[in-house]
């Protein structure tokens, strides 16, 4: 019996509805450990972070508390000072003076809100019999920010260690840890206390934005080292060239990269409390934590990064970019603004803020793809085979004679 | 007076009001009961654990020599030709030091692993804490060589762990050779010592014998950012770091290490001290035990364990000799050991010729020329 | 008289493009079972997105034998047939190609009801979206571009044939006498790069070919 071609529908969408119910079945539940001995010890994990994390805010609140005891207030003080503990070694004491040095030039002419770096060695290991995780990285910093309507300072609270003998304490130094030590007290110094809106958004973790006062170097773009794409790992990855930003960024933010603006808008103004590796958050009205140590993770432009980050891995020097971009009064404007802050940063630069941040995601982390598409100059080069392949065929067949 | 020290280590100007101590009082009260919190749930789950410990007063006891195991009912052979295999195998090298085994307990029991829809007999091999916990348990089929192997290895672990900590941080395994080194660790080696990061490698390769007491960690380095590298090694690590991380390390420093300035490199390498791996892979220590097990014949692991003192003195207990001559040894065959060529073998040859003839008769039955 | 090269066609390449055909229905099916039920949204991008290799070797297979079957009947008869006809052979040639050609589209057509029966099942994730008209127009093109270049093999002669195979032999050959040389380039590396890179050559069967993504 021939196959016509209205037998070949027939038989084709026949196999092809086969080939549907044979493939599709219901998933498997996802497995889930539900042993007694699991949930115990489950139980009990949990209840340990959260004591930890208490421990670790108390252990704030007191060091705070005893700065501010033994500092009380005085007209006359510098507008930046850099204050250590009485327990400090000359080591410590050594590295305080390095970093004063290096951030003095930087500071403001005329600072709106003065500023206090306090550098202490904190030794407790437990605190009221809760053990007190170790500290990674050299400077651990909390900042706590000055209350509006009054001259108050910005405390940024930054705890360090005593290297062994031989340590050196090099990284303190670096860019990265330069570049975020000040945090939002540096914003505070240079733009003054934000608009009630603003300072909302900033409270609803858009802090995460702004952990950077680098604003005078213009940004550089996150890149991905070559190795990562040496000769297995691109047949592994099929060529593909986004599969570590696709790790380091959420989808949202991915989005965002690849110029959807309205996920750059909800990323901005919807972001909610994910578990993101710097995860700024406020407390108590006026303390942000973060953490991880300013000197540490830099780029995590590793393939082993697990955390994703809503706006990619620099999401921290965003609000820095804006102040690069369009320079320090404009963004003054916006920071002070009463207004909601789309509003106020429309009125402030004359651009919309998830417009502005679509393109700055794809100027720090290169324009992103969805879908499978193939780049303009791919298809060229396949029109041209296709051109090149009927060049051949058209002189190979002119030549013919019998063979 | 500096700028900086003008700004700095000044107390007693002003800061706002001290924290309401209201507030501390209540995050030390919130503290207080997630602490309670938490030591209830560890409350709760060890008193479940005491609930699943099993009894193990029921079991079967097997003792061979210091090795004491206990084993549910079912596996008391398993148990027993596994001890008797272990004990006959490691008595030659290990000799009295095996006594330590004296005050630990292992158990082989049985347990039902749920596959699919059926349960699967296995094997649970684990020590026996003293307060009746299951110390790393592992998991095998009920198979004679299996269950040996694994208690050698437990075995090898305590008696490691039963030395003192200084070489047990040197030796950097944790399990002691049970047997001398096969052909391929010296040629693993070769490979190690030549493709080392660090110059001492391969001054050691070259015949340079206190390079290779410093490659090995015989003799202690207490800079080896200046003992292990070459200058221009240590400005490339510095580079290799730099370019890693996004500039965490103090840029203008990095700057002037690569001017030349070598002193400058290895300071910023001391402050980097966690990313200088060893020049050669531990493993390689454990080799030198392996050689000593050959050249101080019977008793040279009882004579590594039992005598106290530096790993270098362990050695030269086991092996009889002087350190140097271990060493000396140890580069010797490092150096030479070859291995046989595996370019052609009879399956090689084998493969070929029916790839031949398959091919062949294909062209046999072309149309071509019939 | 393309209708009379189609027809003739069609007799050999039915059966071919009946079992590509359900092949490319299947394929978007099988990515979304093998991803249902994973309920992190980039776990399940990634998972769709390995079925990528499976996409790009059926474009390139279904090609390779539709240019086959094509010239075919003509390397029996020795082209006698096709030189016999009262037209120039290059439009032989191009009449051959495009009845070929004409056959990768119900190939194509079976992959997008398969992706349009993929997003009538409702298991995509909330948050992802499906990119039909997408997938399947890089299918149609790296289905002729594959084509386009088995076409023109078939159409050469056996010595052209042995020059390519030869320039793929070369090239092994000479990476292999850098790695004895100890010679640190990757010859094999660069030329995969330039081939499949971004923006490469042959880069229409490279990268994402992922149905459902952010």
């Amino acid at each position: 019996m021939a196959l016509t071609p209205m037998r070949w529908l027939a038989v084709a969408v026949m196999l092809g509805g086969v080939a549907a119910l044979v493939i599709l079945r219901e998933p498997a539940a996802p497995t889930r450990n539900t042993s007694p001995e699991y949930q115990y010890h489950l139980r009990e994990e949990r209840a340990a972070a959260h004591a930890g994390a208490a421990a670790e805010r108390l252990v704030v609140l007191k060091l705070l508390d005893s700065v501010r005891r033994a500092n009380p207030n005085a007209m006359g003080a510098p507008p930046f000072r850099v204050l250590v503990s009485a327990n400090a070694s000359p080591r410590v004491r050594l590295v305080s003076e390095r970093l004063a040095a290096l951030l003095l030039p930087r500071r403001p002419v005329t600072p709106e809100v003065p500023v206090d770096l306090v550098l202490l060695v904190d030794t407790a290991t437990r605190i009221r019999g809760v053990p007190l995780a170790a500290q990674h990285g050299l400077l651990r910093t909390d900042y706590a920010l000055p209350t509006v309507g009054t001259n108050d300072r910005c405390v940024v609270l930054t705890r360090t260690k005593e290297l062994a003998a031989g340590r050196r304490y090099s990284d303190a130094f670096g860019d990265l840890a330069l570049s975020k030590l000040l945090g939002p007290c540096a914003y505070y110094e240079a733009f003054g206390h934000p608009g009630p809106r603003i300072d909302a958004w900033l409270r609803r973790h858009a802090w995460n934005y702004g952990l950077s006062a680098d604003w005078n170097r213009a940004p550089t773009k996150w890149k991905t080292h070559p190795w990562y794409y040496g000769a297995g790992a691109r047949l592994q990855t099929f060529y593909t060239d986004d599969w570590i930003m696709r790790r380091a960024i959420t989808s949202r933010g991915y989005r965002c990269a690849a110029g959807d603006v309205s996920s750059c808008d909800s990323a901005l103004f919807d972001r909610r409390s994910v578990r993101s590796l710097q995860s700024a958050k406020v407390w108590e009205g006026d303390l942000v934590t973060t953490r991880v140590a300013v000197d540490q993770e830099g780029d995590r432009n590793y393939w082993w990064a697990t955390t994703a980050e809503e706006l990619g891995p620099r999401e921290w020097e965003l609000l820095a970019a804006v102040v690069h971009d369009f320079g320090p009064d404009p963004f003054r404007q916006f920071w002070q603004s009463r207004e909601e802050p789309r509003v106020a940063f429309r009125a402030a630069t004359g651009h919309d803020f998830a417009e502005w941040t679509r393109e700055w995601a794809q100027r720090t982390y290169g324009v992103q793809h969805r879908g499978p598409g193939i780049a303009l100059a791919g298809a060229g080069y396949g029109v041209g085979v296709i051109g090149l392949a009927l060049a051949m065929v058209m002189f190979t067949a002119r030549r013919r004679s019998i063979s | 007076m500096s700028s900086a020290r003008a700004l700095a280590l000044l107390i007693a100007l002003g800061l706002p009001q001290p924290i309401a101590a209201q507030k501390i009082r209540m995050y030390e009260q919130r503290l207080d009961s997630l602490a309670a919190a938490q030591r209830f749930a560890a409350a709760a789950r060890q008193a479940y654990e005491l609930a699943q410990r099993r009894d193990y007063t029921r079991f079967d006891s097997v003792v061979v020599g210091p090795m004491r195991i206990r084993a549910t009912p079912a596996l008391n052979s398993l148990a027993q030709s596994g001890a008797d295999s272990v004990v006959a195998s490691l008595k030659p090298q290990y000799g009295r030091a095996l006594d330590a085994l004296v005050g630990h307990v292992f158990v082989v029991r049985d347990e039902q692993v749920r596959e699919g829809d059926r349960n699967a007999s296995y094997v649970v091999i684990a020590e026996v804490a003293a307060d009746g916990r299951e110390l790393e348990p592992q998991v095998v089929v009920p198979e004679v060589g299996i269950v040996r192997n694994v208690l050698l290895s437990k075995t090898l672990r305590t008696l490691l762990a039963n030395t003192d900590s200084a070489f047990v941080n040197w030796l950097h395994s944790t399990s002691l050779p049970s047997d001398t080194a096969s052909s391929q660790a010296w040629l693993q080696a070769r490979i190690d010592l030549l493709s080392s990061y660090a110059i001492v490698s391969r001054h050691c390769y070259e015949g340079d014998l206190a390079a290779c007491r410093v490659a090995l960690g015989l003799t202690p380095s207490r800079d080896p950012v200046m003992d292990w590298l070459s200058a221009a090694e240590r400005r490339q690590i510095v580079h290799q770091l730099d370019d890693r991380y996004w500039v965490r390390m103090d840029r203008e420093a990095a700057r002037i290490c690569y001017g030349g300035s070598d002193s400058t490199c290895a300071a910023l390498l001391h402050a980097s001290r966690e990313f200088l791996p060893d020049p050669i892979a531990t493993l390689r220590r454990s080799e030198l035990f392996q050689l000593a097990m050959v050249s101080g014949g019977p008793g040279a692991m009882e004579r590594a364990l039992l005598t106290r003192g530096t790993p270098e003195q362990r050695l030269v207990a086991a092996a009889r000799l002087p350190a140097d001559s271990i060493v000396r040894r140890w580069l010797t065959l490092v150096r030479d050991v070859r291995k046989p060529s595996e370019d052609m073998s009879p399956i090689v040859a084998a493969t070929s010729m029916g790839w031949i003839l398959f091919c062949g008769a294909l062209a046999y039955r072309s149309s071509r020329w019939r | 008289m393309f209708r009379a090269i189609a027809a003739t066609q069609w007799k050999s390449t039915r059966t071919t493009a009946l079992l590509a055909a359900v092949a490319a229905f299947s394929l978007p099916i099988a990515a979304l079972q093998a991803a249902r039920g994973v309920e992190n949204a980039q776990m399940f991008i990634n998972i769709v997105q390995g079925w990528s290799a499976g996409y790009a070797l059926l474009a390139a297979g279904a090609g390779l034998l539709l240019a086959l079957a094509a010239w075919g009947p003509d390397h029996q008869g020795r082209h006698v047939y096709a030189l016999s006809l009262p037209i120039s052979r290059s439009r032989y040639a191009m009449l051959r190609f495009g009845a070929g050609a004409l056959f990768i589209g119900p190939i194509a057509l079976a992959l997008f009801f398969g992706a349009l029966t993929v997003i009538a099942t409702g298991a995509i994730p909330q948050g992802l979206h499906a990119y039909p008209f997408a997938l399947t127009l890089r299918f149609l093109f790296a289905a002729l571009v594959a084509y386009a270049i088995f076409f023109a093999i078939g159409a050469a002669t056996t010595r052209t044939a042995a020059v390519i195979l030869g320039a793929i032999g070369a090239l092994l050959f000479a990476q292999f006498l850098l790695y004895t040389l100890d010679v640190d380039f990757n010859l094999l590396e660069r030329v995969g790069e330039l081939i499949f890179g971004n923006p490469g050559i042959l880069s229409v069967f490279s990268g994402r070919w992922t149905l459902i993504d952010v």
